[in-house]
């Protein structure tokens, strides 16, 4: 009597602890299989988006010209232009010119990689162009001119004032200073642009033309 | 540890990796895509919204508060028609004295599907007749110099220059003059040349 209700007890045990056994398999095959999704779905995520992001906003050397801060993307406002320059136009909410006669470079770090910030003083230093127009304008980092007393926020090839050995330094500073001062005073991160146009020539067809003559962005006082 | 994950590796499911992969791929081209659709307002809307149709209009200094279009330079003035073929022809026409000076026709897609620059050794005089794409056969225009930006989108429209034509992918679009500043004691005669540029519904259209 009292060993087969030991046996009852022992069988009912087993039971419970097979389908527990059962119950923790089925639990782990199905976090298992939710790990899986989720992982997957996660890196779905990040590659997808993450490489179109990255595409858009920064560009590729399929996409974009890079000369040291300076960076082109070279099918702008072009009917061939590539789904990646549509988009980072659509993006940023720009009408650029287009690269058949202009080339635009941005610069959004100083020539050692550093971001351009207000808090800076900068010296941009070039050479002329031969036989082309180019302006140079200090942006803030959204691409809104920087408020300043003297309403100015660009020089041309007609308005820098260019030494006699045809290179010219413009400053960036939010104090005044002699010569070409272009005031960045409380912007936060600047970007900084250099817009080369042609004369018909068609000479900037490919930009490595106007690469040579991209100023120089020094870092002076912060 | 390394084991473990070393273990881990090997065992890893290659068939869902690779389904990883391709859906990554698959979700990067409709996300490129798809983000000139998704942007809420685009250049070209912004602008064409606060334009009348076919009338050229030399548009306010850019400054500071007071800029048309983020990266829009202070380097140069701008007169902006927003044309629309849908009632027929429109004639623009423009003078590039110098350079610096330029005509861009954009798509509402933002291309350039037609660019004219000024150049150091003559003015530039840029006449443009654009004519929706039925009524250019009837106009008697000859189709030579067909340029490329035929797109399915929108209705067929052709601008006739003085001796070629070119064919642009929507009825509608903006036409940009740019002038670069060249400082303030030739704002005047600037702002005239500007001016001079026209942008109207053709009186002799076909229709």
């Amino acid at each position: 009597m009292l060993r087969s209700g030991v046996l009852r007890s022992r069988s009912a045990s087993n039971l419970m602890g097979f389908t527990l056994h059962r119950l923790k398999k089925r639990i782990g095959a199905i976090v298992a299989y939710t790990a899986d999704w989720a992982l997957f779905i996660g890196v779905v995520l990040i590659l997808g988006l993450g490489s179109s992001w990255y595409m858009i906003e920064r560009g590729s050397p399929l996409t974009t010209l890079t000369a040291g801060p300076w960076v082109s993307w070279v099918s702008a406002a072009r009917v061939d232009a590539d789904p990646y320059t549509r988009a980072h136009e659509a993006r940023l909410g720009i009408l650029p010119l287009s690269t058949e006669i202009a080339q635009t470079f941005i610069a959004r770090t100083d020539s050692e990689g550093r971001a351009l910030h207000s808090s800076c003083d900068y010296a941009v230093e070039g050479h002329e162009l031969p036989a082309q127009w180019w302006s140079l304008t200090v942006f803030d980092s959204q691409g809104r001119l920087i408020p300043n007393t003297l309403g100015r926020s660009a020089y041309t090839s007609d308005t820098m004032a260019i030494r006699g050995d045809g290179t010219f330094i413009a400053t960036l500073s939010r104090d005044a200073h002699p010569g070409n001062w272009l005031p960045i005073g409380g912007a936060g991160r600047l970007a900084l642009a250099f817009t080369v146009l042609d004369h018909g020539s068609r000479s900037l067809t490919q930009g490595e033309e106007v690469v040579p003559f991209l100023p120089t962005i020094t870092r002076k006082d912060c | 540890m390394l084991k473990r994950l070393w273990a881990r590796v090997i065992n890893i499911n290659v068939p869902l990796v690779a389904a990883a992969l391709f859906a990554s791929a698959i979700l990067h081209i409709l996300a490129t895509l798809a983000t000139p659709l998704f942007t809420p307002t685009s250049a070209y809307e912004r602008l064409a919204r606060a334009l009348p149709a076919n009338t050229m209009h030399v548009l306010p200094d850019v400054a500071p508060g007071a800029q048309p279009l983020p990266f829009l330079s202070s380097d140069a003035r701008y007169a902006i028609c927003h044309f629309d073929t849908s009632d027929g022809a429109v004639s623009l026409s423009a003078v590039l004295p110098e350079p610096g000076w330029m005509l861009a026709l954009y798509s509402p897609q933002g291309e350039a599907f037609f660019t004219s620059v000024g150049t150091p050794v003559r003015r530039t005089e840029v006449s443009l007749m654009i004519v929706p794409g039925e009524d250019i056969w009837r106009m008697g225009a000859r189709p030579t110099g067909l340029v490329t930006g035929l797109t399915a989108r929108g209705t067929l429209t052709t601008a006739v220059t003085r001796d070629s034509m070119l064919t642009i992918p929507a009825n509608e679009g903006i036409a940009v003059l740019r002038a670069p500043d060249q400082g303030e004691a030739y704002r005047n005669r600037t702002l005239a040349e500007l001016g001079r540029a026209a942008c109207r519904p053709s009186k002799g259209r076909a229709s």
